[in-house]
Parts: C-alpha cells; sequence; structure tokens
C-alpha cells in the first residue's frame, strides 16, 4: 500500500535482526551443507582402500534395488507398520483415558509416561533382554506356571524385537494422543450424547476425529524412527534381523562404503519426506503434536 | 460421576499397561542388587556392584565425558535456539521458515542418518573424531527442543505484556530484560533440560562421530550389553534412572511457574 | 478549558483496509471523552496511535503543543489501561504498579510510599505481595488503573476496561472510575462499545463508525439531537422514521398510542415482548415501515395484529441525516 510505505513504523528493538545469525550460521553450517554433502555422496564411488573416490556413479542406486537390500527395506517398513500398528493399539486408548483423568491423575501419569521416556532407551531394552533370555526371567514364570516345559528361547526373535520397537516407541504416541485429546472439548462429546448418540458413537462421531491430529503425528513420531533404531534389532534380533538402519550402520563401519551408507540414507530420507507430505496433507498441518 | 464397568475397564487397561512399561525397569533395579553374577538366579541382596562401578574408572570417564557433553550441547542450544526464537518471531520471512524447517530436520529425521552424515562430513573435512565432532552433532538435535519450545511460548504470549511495559516508559531493551526474558524462561529452561536429557542418553548418533579415546555413558553400556550382561551394567542403569526421575521432577516444578502464568491467561480470556 | 491533546486527520490502514479515514480530536485539560462504537470501527487504533503503539500513516497527533505523532510510546507521557489489563503475571501488586517508577529511576523508598498511596486510593491495601493469578478480575482492573495512573500520565488512555466484568461490577466500576478521574483531575480518554456506559461517565462522548466520527457531543446532545440515523439507533433506542425524503429519529419511549391527538399514523400490532418492566411493541405502519414503542405497565397492552393509530409529538422526531444502514445488531458480546 502506498500509504504504509510512507514507512512511519513503531521502531523494533533494534539489533533483533541480528539474533537470526547464529540459528542462520549454525544451521545452514551444521545440518544444510551435510545433508547437500550426503546428496553427493550418494553419487561417488568408494576407494579401494579407505575413503571415497571423487567420480561419478549411479552404481550405489543400482545396489539398493538388488533383491537383498530390498529385502531389508522391506524388513525394515513391515517391522515399521507393525510396530506402528501395535504402538496405535496400545497407544491411543491410554492417551485417550488419561486425558480425561482429574488433573492430580494426569500430572501423575505423565511423570510416570516421561521417566522411561527419557531414560536411555538401552537401559531400558536391557530389562528386556533380563525378561527374555534362556531362562529369564518370562521363562521362569511360564515354566513356574507349568505353562511351558522348556525355555521358550525368545530372545534373538522377531517377535522380541517388536517388543522392543513397542517399548521404545509407545510413549511418543501416548503423549500426542494425550496432547490432543486434553484440548478436546468434552462439551461437545456431551453434546453429542444430549443429541441422542451413545457413547460409542459419541466418541465415533465426535471424539475420534478431533483427536485423529495426535494420533496421526503419533503415528508419524513412531513410524520414522522405527525405520532407523538399529540397535533394537541389535540387542534384541540378534544378527537375524537386518533393518535398513543396520546396513547402514554396517556399510559406515565395518564395510567402509560411506557412498552406499549415503544411498541408503538417502532412500530413507525421502520415505521419510513422504510419510511427512502425507501427514500435511491428511492432517492439514505441518506441525506435530505431542513432545512439544 | 458413577464408575460404570467400561469405566472401570479403561482404568484397569491403564494400569496393566503402566505396569509393564516398569517391569523391565523394575527388574533391573532389583537385578541390581542381586548378590550372584547371573541374573537368572537371586543369590540375596548386596550392594557388591555398586561397589564394583565404583571402581571402574572407565565408567567414571565416561561419566565425565557424557556430562560435559551434554552439558555444551544443551548451553548452546540454548544460546542458539533462544536467539534465533526471538529474532524470527513475529517476522514472515521465507528465509527464517525455510532455515527453521532446516534447524527442525534432525529430530524429524531417524537418528541413524543424522549419524551417518556427521560421520560421513566429519571424515571429508578431516576433524578428529572426539569431543568436538560429538559437540556439534549433538547441539544439531538439541537446537530444535530449545527453539520449538521458546517459539511456542512466544507465539502463546500475549503481545500486551511488552506494549504495556513499553506504555509505562520502557525501552526495548527494558521490555526484553524485564518482561520478555523472565516469561520465556521457563520454556528456555525445559527445552534445555528435554536436550540435556536427550544428549546425555544418545547412543545412535554418538557412536558415529565419537572418537577411539572418548566413551559417552550410553556408549558405554551398549557395547557392554552387547558383550553379554553384567550386573554392573544393572547398577549403573539404576543410577542413571534415578537422575533422570529427579530431572524430569525438576522440570515438572519450573514448569509449575509457567503454568500458573497459563492458567491466569486462560482466564482472563 | 485548555486543549490538552489534538489529533488531525489521522489516516491508518492494515492490510489493504482504511481502519482510519482521517479523524480529527481536540480534548481538553480534565475532561473525560468517551470513544463510542461497535467493534471494528477503529476506536482501539485511534487509542493505540495516541499511545505510541501504533503510528499513524498519515496525521498529527498533539500533545501538549507538542507534535508526538512519531515519539516511541515509551516517552510518551501517556499511560493506558490494557482490555485484558495485560498485568506482568511474574510480578507481585507492588511491583506492577511501581514499574513505572522504577523505569524513571526513583528512589525505593520513594516507589514504596506512592505504591501504598495508590493502593489506598484503589482499595486495595494488604495486596502488595500477590500475584496477578491470585486476584480476582475486579482487583486486577484496580492494580492496572493503579499502575497507570501512579506515572501522573498527562492522559490516560482506558481501552474497555470494565469489558471482563460482569454487569454489576461493571455499574460499580463505572461509579468508581468517574469518581477517580475527578479526584485526580485527570484527562481520560475512555473506550467502549457499551453506550450506556458511556452515557453514564462521559463528558462528551465521540460516536465512531468505520473510522470515522459520526458525531462529537455531550451525552445530552448524542442522546437528544443525533445528528444521523446511526446515532440515533446505537444510542438509545430510537427510529428512523422517513416522511418525503426526511428522516426522523423517535425514541421508542416517545412513540404513543390511541386517543391522543398526535395519533395520526395507521398502524398494525405485529410483534410485542415484554422484558425488564418494559413492553415493547413492534408496529408495522401501512407503508411498511417499523416503529418500536416502548411502555411501561399492563394498561398500554394490545395484542397481535390489532389495528391501532400511533403517532408522537412534534418535538419528539428529531430530524437527521439519512443513511439507509442504521445500528441493529445487539452490542457485541463478550
Amino acid at each position: 500500500m502506498a500509504k504504509q510505505s510512507q514507512g512511519r513504523k513503531v521502531k523494533e528493538a533494534k539489533g533483533n535482526r541480528l539474533l537470526v545469525l547464529p540459528i542462520y550460521i549454525f544451521t545452514l553450517l551444521f545440518v544444510g551443507l551435510p545433508f547437500v554433502y550426503l546428496f553427493l555422496l550418494s553419487f561417488l564411488k568408494r576407494a579401494e582402500v579407505w575413503g571415497v573416490d571423487f567420480t561419478f556413479t549411479l552404481e550405489n542406486y543400482k545396489r539398493i534395488f538388488s533383491p537383498m537390500y530390498l529385502g531389508n527395506f522391506a524388513d525394515s517398513l513391515k517391522l515399521a507398520f507393525t510396530s506402528t500398528i501395535c504402538i496405535t493399539l496400545l497407544g491411543y486408548p491410554y492417551g485417550y483415558i488419561m486425558a480425561r483423568m482429574n488433573k492430580q491423575w494426569k500430572k501423575r501419569m505423565l511423570l510416570l509416561i516421561l521417566i522411561p521416556f527419557f531414560t536411555s532407551a538401552i537401559i531400558r531394552l536391557y530389562g528386556w533382554i533380563i525378561v527374555f533370555r534362556s531362562n529369564g526371567v518370562l521363562d521362569k514364570i511360564l515354566m513356574g506356571l507349568g505353562l511351558t516345559e522348556k525355555p521358550l528361547k525368545l530372545l534373538y526373535t522377531y517377535p522380541a524385537v517388536v517388543v522392543g520397537m513397542i517399548y521404545a516407541l509407545l510413549p511418543f504416541m501416548i503423549l500426542a494422543v494425550y496432547s490432543s485429546a486434553e484440548k478436546l472439548d468434552y462439551r461437545l462429546v456431551e453434546a453429542s450424547r444430549d443429541l441422542g448418540a451413545s457413547s460409542w458413537k459419541a466418541f465415533w462421531t465426535v471424539s475420534f476425529p478431533l483427536t485423529l491430529p495426535g494420533l496421526l503425528s503419533g503415528v508419524v513420531l513412531t513410524f520414522v524412527p522405527s525405520m532407523g533404531l538399529f540397535f533394537i534389532a541389535d540387542l534384541l534380533g540378534g544378527n537375524k534381523i537386518v533393518l535398513v538402519g543396520n546396513v547402514i550402520q554396517e556399510q559406515m563401519t565395518k564395510g567402509r562404503n560411506q557412498p552406499f551408507a549415503a544411498a541408503l540414507s538417502v532412500v530413507l530420507l525421502i520415505l521419510t519426506w513422504l510419510i511427512l507430505k502425507l501427514y500435511r496433507n491428511i492432517a492439514g498441518t505441518s506441525e506435530l503434536e505431542g513432545i512439544f | 460421576m458413577k464408575k460404570t464397568f467400561g469405566h472401570k475397564l479403561t482404568i484397569v487397561y491403564v494400569a496393566i499397561l503402566t505396569v509393564l512399561t516398569y517391569v523391565p525397569i523394575l527388574l533391573t533395579v532389583i537385578y541390581s542388587f542381586n548378590e550372584s553374577k547371573l541374573s537368572t538366579v537371586w543369590n540375596g541382596f548386596s550392594l557388591k556392584w555398586y561397589r564394583e562401578l565404583f571402581r571402574d574408572s572407565d565408567l567414571w570417564e565416561a561419566l565425565l565425558n557424557s556430562l560435559i557433553l551434554a552439558g555444551s550441547s544443551c548451553l548452546l542450544a540454548i544460546v542458539i535456539g533462544t536467539t534465533g526464537a526471538l529474532g524470527m518471531h513475529g517476522r514472515k520471512s521465507k528465509a527464517d521458515k525455510a532455515v527453521a524447517g532446516l534447524s527442525l530436520m534432525p529430530i524429524m529425521i531417524p537418528e541413524i542418518i543424522l549419524g551417518m552424515v556427521f560421520l560421513a562430513v566429519f571424515s571429508f573435512m578431516n576433524l578428529p573424531f572426539g569431543m568436538l565432532t560429538l559437540i556439534i552433532a549433538h547441539t544439531t538435535f538439541c537446537v530444535p527442543y530449545v527453539y520449538s519450545m521458546v517459539k511456542a511460548r512466544l507465539v502463546g504470549m500475549d503481545k500486551a505484556y511488552a506494549e504495556a511495559a513499553l506504555d509505562l516508559g520502557a525501552t526495548p531493551v527494558r521490555v526484553f530484560f524485564d518482561i520478555t526474558l523472565p516469561l520465556i524462561l521457563p520454556a528456555i529452561l525445559s527445552g534445555a533440560m528435554l536436550s540435556f536429557a536427550m544428549s546425555f542418553d544418545d547412543v545412535v548418533i554418538s557412536i558415529f562421530v565419537t572418537g577411539p579415546k572418548v566413551n559417552t555413558l550410553p556408549i558405554k553400556i551398549y557395547t557392554k550389553v552387547k558383550t553379554g550382561v553384567t550386573p554392573e551394567i544393572n547398577a549403573l542403569a539404576t543410577i542413571m534412572l534415578v537422575i533422570t526421575a529427579l530431572l524430569l521432577v525438576g522440570a515438572a516444578f519450573i514448569n509449575k511457574i509457567g503454568v500458573k502464568e497459563k492458567s491466569e491467561k486462560g482466564e482472563r480470556k | 478549558m485548555s486543549e490538552i491533546l489534538r489529533l488531525e486527520k489521522i489516516h491508518k490502514t492494515f492490510d489493504d483496509t482504511e481502519v482510519l479515514k482521517g479523524i480529527d480530536l481536540s480534548v481538553a485539560q480534565g475532561e473525560f471523552i468517551t470513544l463510542l462504537g461497535a467493534s471494528g470501527c477503529g476506536k482501539t487504533t485511534t487509542l493505540r496511535i495516541i499511545a505510541g503503539l501504533e503510528m499513524a500513516d498519515e496525521g498529527k497527533v498533539w500533545l501538549d503543543g507538542r507534535d508526538i505523532t512519531e515519539m516511541v510510546p515509551n516517552k510518551r507521557n501517556v499511560n493506558t489501561v490494557f482490555q485484558n489489563y495485560a498485568l506482568f503475571p511474574h510480578m507481585s501488586v507492588e511491583e506492577n504498579i511501581g514499574y513505572g517508577m522504577r523505569l524513571r529511576g526513583v528512589a525505593k523508598s520513594e516507589i514504596k510510599e506512592q505504591v501504598e498511596q495508590m493502593l489506598q486510593l484503589v482499595q486495595l491495601e494488604g495486596f502488595e505481595k500477590r500475584r496477578p493469578d491470585q486476584l480476582s478480575g475486579g482487583q486486577r482492573q484496580r492494580v492496572a488503573i493503579a499502575r497507570a495512573v501512579i506515572n501522573q500520565p498527562r492522559v490516560l488512555l482506558l481501552d474497555e476496561p470494565l469489558g471482563a466484568l460482569d454487569l454489576k461490577l461493571r455499574r460499580q466500576m463505572q461509579l468508581e472510575l468517574k469518581k477517580l478521574q475527578k479526584q485526580l483531575g485527570m484527562t481520560f480518554i475512555y473506550i467502549t462499545h457499551d453506550q450506556e456506559e458511556a452515557i453514564n461517565m462521559s463528558d462528551r462522548i465521540a460516536v465512531m463508525r468505520e473510522g470515522r466520527f459520526e458525531q462529537i457531543g455531550t451525552p445530552n446532545e448524542i442522546y437528544y439531537e443525533p445528528k444521523t440515523s446511526y446515532v440515533a439507533s446505537f444510542v438509545g433506542d430510537a427510529n428512523i422514521y422517513r416522511e418525503s425524503g426526511k428522516a426522523y429519529a423517535v425514541r421508542a419511549e416517545n412513540v404513543l398510542m390511541d386517543g391522543e391527538a398526535v395519533c395520526i399514523h395507521e398502524a398494525k400490532v405485529v410483534e410485542k415482548s415484554f422484558a425488564g418492566g418494559q413492553l415493547r411493541i413492534v408496529f408495522e405502519l401501512t407503508d411498511g415501515q417499523r416503529i418500536t414503542a416502548n411502555r411501561y405497565g399492563i394498561d398500554a397492552d394490545r395484542s397481535v395484529g390489532e389495528e391501532i393509530k400511533i403517532g408522537w409529538k412534534p418535538e419528539a422526531a428529531v430530524e437527521v441525516a439519512d443513511e439507509k444502514e442504521e445500528y441493529h445488531g445487539e452490542t457485541e458480546s463478550r
């Protein structure tokens, strides 16, 4: 507008603009550039002995499409789907019920959720090793009850990895659902009851759609990391279950093939980006509920 | 309200799931007091693993490293995240939006990619792996926590406070120190607490960017767990659990101050 | 009385919407002037321009003969009581009230003394250490006033200060505010959308509409001699009666029925309701115009559909500038 361009404006604190410098510099230098490098790296060759050979190749991406690595991606996705579905089924009711509790209980429950959430995942998984290992706590209980005769050898099996995933990521789902269910105006549910809906119907027609953003955000927050949590497959799955995360880690360390690891990471990044985009389209926002 | 059957059922469900969450944690704690070296048998109460733990100088060093690492990344994150949120607040610049989005990326993607990227970049730059590389990598995923918390607080904060201070004669600088800073302080602190905890517990990224001589506590635990169960780890895990719980109670206490202000605002609306 | 504040042809545009369309206002020393208007009429923007929290695109603001148009808010000798009080949540009552003095570098003991006096003035002795969230709405309101008044501003700006209070408390605070203003001899510029509040408290009222002043005058002038149909229907409850190209404002209580000599208009009762001891009857004239009458007492009762003659004394009809858009809505909800 012509009138606005006259430039009379309330003066802001001087130097406000300079405040963004640290985040600009840091982010561009240590987040932006590394990812540019990652992308470039994925088109390079590995050097014979150590390091990277700076010649262009599509070999890395071709290699991903070999049955073995496609299999790893399929396994990772399968595990991520399985875990996410279990987590949703377990976590949604939990978060929803939590949000309906009174103020004091809410606080207590939140603390109960947050303590394991903030404790090292490794330490928590370690507890499961004690439970699952041969002749471990679970075997003892089952045999003591006479349900099984021999140790089940649950450690280093697929179910053990799923349990580990659920355990590590469930809090994300609970917190996401909780934060969205907390904002739900319960009078809306009462209104729908008043209009003749059964409690079940009221839930599906009012509560559920209104807490869907929390649920979706929980799905993103569990699905995305579950594709990369290599140490869970490592600790609870032995070396029987190989996920993309494990392949990347192996290629970076033992395999010393950085370009291939980079290509795998790029594909994983694209998958992540697709999921976030999908979320944005469904939920209509890019903000994730939950941890913040 | 009348407690219906369904109502009771939901309580039972929540109770069972909560208990299950704590089973492995409690087992770890219990076994840390087990006299036996084997986690499969119980030989009576003992503090010997704690004694052993305190004698393990490697672990002490790892603990110190972890504290230095978490402390420095957390401090850096406070500076970068807070100034960033303040500087970008109330502006609709495309560059700001892009940088803010990019800065959030480290916590939006699978951790392993971040670790992989830093390993590749640092080896390309020929940076010596060690504390420096650890701090840089950790700061990248600590900044988003502080930034988002402070930003959320700024967005939720009534503009009228700053205006009232201006109206009463405060210079913009005074407004910042008298009004804005005290009001965003709880957000800064909870963001800092969160990033400290995240850094202190991180394994995935640390494994990639640590040097041969620098061990952090989680790395130490990871390698020990991988090579086999040792009761010492039980003791260590118990100690870390206690620290985490204390930190959280502290954070909850700080948040109380913030919550109070929020409830006051809610009432006015 | 001498002039203390003058606005000259103030224009303000937000995102393509012209909020203020060149307003002029002169405020006298010690005056209680109210900007009255529906929400969105630009009254808050006007106030913010006086406070310096917003800059006018065009025009000038004069305070005590000085041009303060581009002066930063912290240098202006005016203070504001904000709509939702904006009490600093992290400061006690005492710290809130003393904040302005602290900024001016007044000695601590002096601040304490003045704060005490202020608390006495607004009847909040003993609340020094309380925090805003430990106060009731009415108490917060008093603290907000004390925080502004203590700085002895040349002009005190009040942005719907009673809007958040319930009706009973609002009436009480109206009286107290008026008393306080007289006691201090301070110039008040008061914003409200409540015409009753404006009439009760003000020396002068400026009725605002879509970024312009529709009429400025004493409450009596505004009420009895509205210049436009908008003012007539916004303030009080006036009918706009149109006849041969002219418009007249007729207050509902001045509409008479049957039997009186002036009743010359054929009408039909189309609606009636009873509220607050008042019977409200809506008539439709033969030409389709609707006229509302307010009557006290049941004797005036008429049934819907009844045909009747109505009218008003000639002096009860005030000629107003006609505008098709009268004020029909309720005052904004809170």
